[in-house]
């Protein structure tokens, strides 16, 4: 228990540091928003200058980060200068946008890499497995942005797919069921697209972590005791081969937020990629801040979900 | 009778390990609780003791590989407990220790020569020429075929690398050897050519040993005298004869009752 | 006693990472009979973990089987098919591998693994499988079985994790049962509590137990009957005691001289020459006609290196494979 605690704590104080750095980093970056707004001859420069002491922008750093700080804790993100709006209904609405798209990904990644990197592993060396571990190398060299436009120019070509955006012009007025198809049909690229650059990475590790058990004394030791070969895969090597594949599940978690940057810019998906990219070239403060913080939160909280399930599986953990 | 000076002296030597988590291999947690013994040189100690006991532990201070946490250990009259980490440097070579697997401290990537000579080239004093010919001579005297300083590690049997690792070990002249369980994974037959080698060593280079083992049997052949270890103390100690024959403690009794005997009445009833 | 095993003229290969191959067992037949303790000497080279693989017919990755019969109770073990063999293995057959802590689940309570060896054989629900471990347990272990059975491997001590295996091997009340060097890396007082509960287990139970070891004296102490393997092959077998007391084969005569028969007995040989096998066992992939034995013998004859002896029975129920005798 002191362990998780620890772990806990640990979090903590990690995303503490990480809101310091992003927000000395952003706010430090040359120019604001409010510069961008000065170049423009419609607006005043009275006008900017009562802006800037509104939002508190010539403050010193502390303060201002202390400030921002203490409405974090009321479930204020801040105010977005461009949107001209909070920033916290924005971010979540993008978020969930993104997350649709990240979970049905890495769902559908990790339900295809168990039993694809359990199969290579069994036949290391063979045919299927040189194949596997051949096409998941050219998958893994080919750059997120590539696949993306691939997949795009394929919409685009034989027009089964929308060529972009989430939902299709005036699909509210629609049925519900309509509704949903409409959806799938335009999330069918882009989590295409994730799977195939998440994919690899996870079938690579499946086969490594399966096959370094696969040689374990304690299969042959099972199997010599008359316990069928399916249960000594999934209940005995899998098991044992947990360890790297928990890190990585953490890991894959972690990034649920900020996996699909490319993919949603490269197929105008309306999610958290695209409006941090936005709020960055605008410097607009607390947009970034609040889309860094968010995407840190699942990191460091997927980070966490590993400990504990690693608490969970590993004994040897468990009672040092 | 000529009275010599012991080559090895420990006195009331304690080695405590912080308590943590790493108590799974109990034989490393185990304490070394206030021992004192003496080696005359050319001569050698049998260390008799169970998994646990602390005998491991006892063999790293004597090779100044653990602190101890208290108590003084002499070899060859310098006292290693009262040195600083860069005289302790100059002293190591002097004790040099042969583990349970060899394989395990060794490059299998390196032939035998490489493997033997490593110790003189780390220490550089001789020429590298010098270095190979002395490692070739090394080979030779522990057994090995004069072709064997070319082959890998994995082209060994057991017994044979057990030979390289005892070259390894005189390398560099050491005045006290320590093998620490070194024989107790090998064949029966191979055990006696080993017991053999040893013995023959011990009467041409004068070298002393400090010899572990679990087996008392063992332990009679090799020791002049037979310490038997127990939850960090020495419980018994003497001539080997005397132990052997005459043992006033009841775990040394109770080991050689459990030692494996040739003519040993049968576990199984006779009508079976 | 009815025969329970029955191994003919068995033949088994290697075939290493360079497809050299290696020949692990050449010609080797014996039976074993219900309810006796067959002792298998063998040293590191003579094919002893062949043998226990090849019956169970687990051979390790590059072993093959080239030829030969293994019968029990009737069925030829060597061309069940994978599905019959599971039900034979851990409930007619069963194994206690010599490095219990690479035999274990690292992950898994040891009476969960007691209990998976026993629900793969018995049709029971969860609560009695774990029941039934517990008894299990409760044979191997005198005192503390409840703390045992929920502890990992890595809280146990190595003889307590020995322990572990053999309760698994007779969880279902194999016919056979087979120790490969059982009491290899654990200290002398456990080494003798381990033997003492595989005679009691065998007193128990009356299976028949094969035990595989190389050091004679834990044959002297529980085997009926000894099978000695030199090089792959059987070069000599009968009655326990009267192998130990008078070996003919020149390996078990020159292999028991280098021993020493107790602690006392070490004490006369105290820094005197062991007298001991000559050399080192011959690279077996290297087909060179004749004795194995032949380079190492002292009693080596012109015969010897032009074929190989045939097993001649010297008295009853005891053969021998050496020209000395005939063959």
């Amino acid at each position: 228990m002191r362990y998780l605690f620890r772990r806990f704590l640990h979090a903590i104080f990690l995303l503490l540091g990480v809101s310091i750095l992003s927000f000395i980093f952003t706010a430090l970056a040359p120019g604001n928003y409010f510069d961008e707004m000065r170049l423009n001859p419609q607006i005043s420069p009275d006008t900017v200058t009562a802006l800037r002491a509104h939002y508190g922008v010539d403050r010193p750093i502390v303060v201002r980060y202390a400030r921002w700080l203490s409405s974090v804790a009321h479930g204020d993100l801040g105010f977005s200068f461009a949107y001209n709006s909070p920033a916290a209904p924005l971010l979540w609405a993008r978020a969930w946008n993104t997350l649709l798209l990240t979970f049905t990904a890495t769902l559908i990644s990790w339900l295809i890499a168990l039993p694809l990197g359990i199969w290579s592993a069994e036949r290391k060396g063979r045919v299927s497995d040189v194949a596997i571990t051949s096409a998941t190398g050219l998958l893994l060299a080919m750059p997120d942005l590539l696949l993306a436009l691939g997949l795009l120019i394929l919409a685009v070509r034989t027009g089964w797919f929308p060529t972009g955006g989430m939902v299709s012009v005036g699909s509210e007025s629609l049925s519900w069921f309509s509704r949903i198809r409409d959806l799938i049909l335009h999330m069918a690229l882009p989590v295409t697209a994730l799977v195939l650059s998440t994919l690899p990475l996870l079938v690579r590790h499946v086969r490594s972590a399966m096959s370094e058990v696969l040689g374990a004394g304690f299969l042959r030791a099972a199997q010599a005791h008359g316990i069928p070969r399916r249960t000594i895969l999934y209940r005995y090597a899998l098991p044992a081969a947990a360890h790297p594949l928990i890190s990585l599940f953490g890991f894959s978690i972690g990034a649920l937020l900020s996996g699909s940057l490319i993919v949603e810019v490269v197929m105008s998906w309306p999610g958290l990629g695209p409006l941090l990219l936005e709020a960055i070239l605008a410097r607009d403060l607390y947009l970034v801040i609040g889309g860094v913080m968010l995407s840190t939160i699942f990191l460091v909280t997927g980070n966490f979900i590993a400990d504990l399930l690693l608490y969970w599986a590993d004994p040897r953990i468990r009672t040092s | 009778m000529q009275i010599t000076e012991p080559l090895v002296k420990v006195e009331a030597l304690v080695k405590r390990y912080p308590p943590s988590r790493a108590n799974s291999r109990s034989e490393i947690a185990a304490a070394v609780d206030g021992i004192s013994l003496s080696i005359f040189p050319g001569k050698t100690l049998a260390l008799v003791g169970e998994s646990g006991s602390g005998k491991s532990t006892l063999a790293f201070c004597i090779a100044s590989m653990e602190k101890p946490t208290s108590g003084r250990i002499w070899i060859d009259g310098i006292e290693l407990t009262a040195m600083s980490d860069r005289e302790l440097r100059t002293t190591r070579p002097k004790v040099q220790l042969v583990f349970q697997d060899p394989a395990a401290a060794m490059n299998p990537r390196w032939t035998a020569l490489q493997i033997v000579a490593e110790p003189l080239v780390i220490q550089n004093q001789i020429a590298r020429s010098e270095q190979l010919d002395r490692a070739q001579e090394l080979l030779q005297r522990v057994g090995l075929s004069a072709d064997a300083g070319s082959r890998r590690l994995s082209e060994f049997s057991g017994g044979q690398r057990q030979r390289l690792a005892i070259a390894r070990a005189l390398a560099l002249a050491p005045k006290l050897l320590i093998l620490d369980e070194a024989f107790s994974a090998l064949d029966c037959s191979v055990q006696a050519q080993m017991v053999n080698l040893l013995v023959e060593l011990q009467s041409s280079t004068g070298i002393t040993c400090l010899f572990i083992t679990h087996d008392l049997s063992m332990a009679a052949l090799l020791g002049d005298q037979i310490a038997v270890m127990e939850r960090g103390k020495i419980v018994e100690g003497g001539d080997a004869r005397d132990v052997v024959l005459h043992p006033l403690q009841e775990s040394t009794r109770a080991l050689l009752a459990a030692s494996p005997r040739m003519n040993q009445p049968s576990d199984i009833p006779q009508n079976h | 006693m009815p025969t329970v095993l029955e191994v003919r003229d068995l033949h088994v290969d290697y075939r290493d990472a360079r497809a050299k191959i290696k020949p692990a067992l050449e010609g080797v037949s014996f039976t074993l009979r219900a309810g006796e303790i067959l002792g298998v000497l063998g040293e590191s080279g003579s094919g002893k973990s062949t043998l226990s693989s090849t019956v169970l017919r687990l051979l390790a990755p590059g072993g093959k089987i080239r030829s030969g019969s293994v019968r029990y109770d009737g069925h030829e073990i060597l061309s069940q098919s994978e599905r019959e063999l599971e039900k034979i293995r851990g409930a007619r057959i069963a194994i206690v591998f010599q490095e219990a802590s690479l035999a274990l689940h690292p992950t898994l309570r040891v009476g969960e693994q007691v209990a998976r060896v026993i629900g793969a054989h018995r049709s029971l629900d969860r609560r009695a499988r774990l029941n039934k471990a517990r008894e299990v347990l409760a044979e191997v272990f005198r005192d503390d079985v409840g703390r045992i059975f929920s502890s990992y491997p890595h809280q146990l001590s190595g003889g307590q994790r020995q322990r572990v295996l053999i309760a698994q091997a007779i969880a279902c009340n194999p016919a056979i049962l087979i120790a490969d060097e059982p009491t290899a890396s654990l200290d002398t007082t456990t080494q003798s509590e381990i033997l003492s509960l595989f005679a009691e287990l065998q007193r128990r139970h009356g299976m028949a137990l094969m035990l595989i070891t190389h050091n004679p004296a834990i044959l002297a102490r529980l085997a009926d009957r000894i099978l000695v393997l030199y090089a792959g092959r059987v070069v000599e077998e009968g009655p326990a005691e009267v192998l130990l007391r008078s070996p003919q084969h020149p390996y078990l005569r020159d292999l028991l001289r280098s021993m020493t028969d107790s602690p006392e007995a070490a004490l006369l040989h105290h820094k005197i020459n062991l007298p001991t096998i000559t050399g080192v066992a011959l690279d077996l992939s290297v087909n060179s006609p004749g004795c194995v034995f032949a380079p190492r013998c002292e009693d080596r004859m012109d015969e010897c290196a032009q074929r190989e002896p045939i097993t001649v029975a010297v008295e009853e129920n005891h053969a021998v494979a050496c020209f000395k005798y005939g063959g």
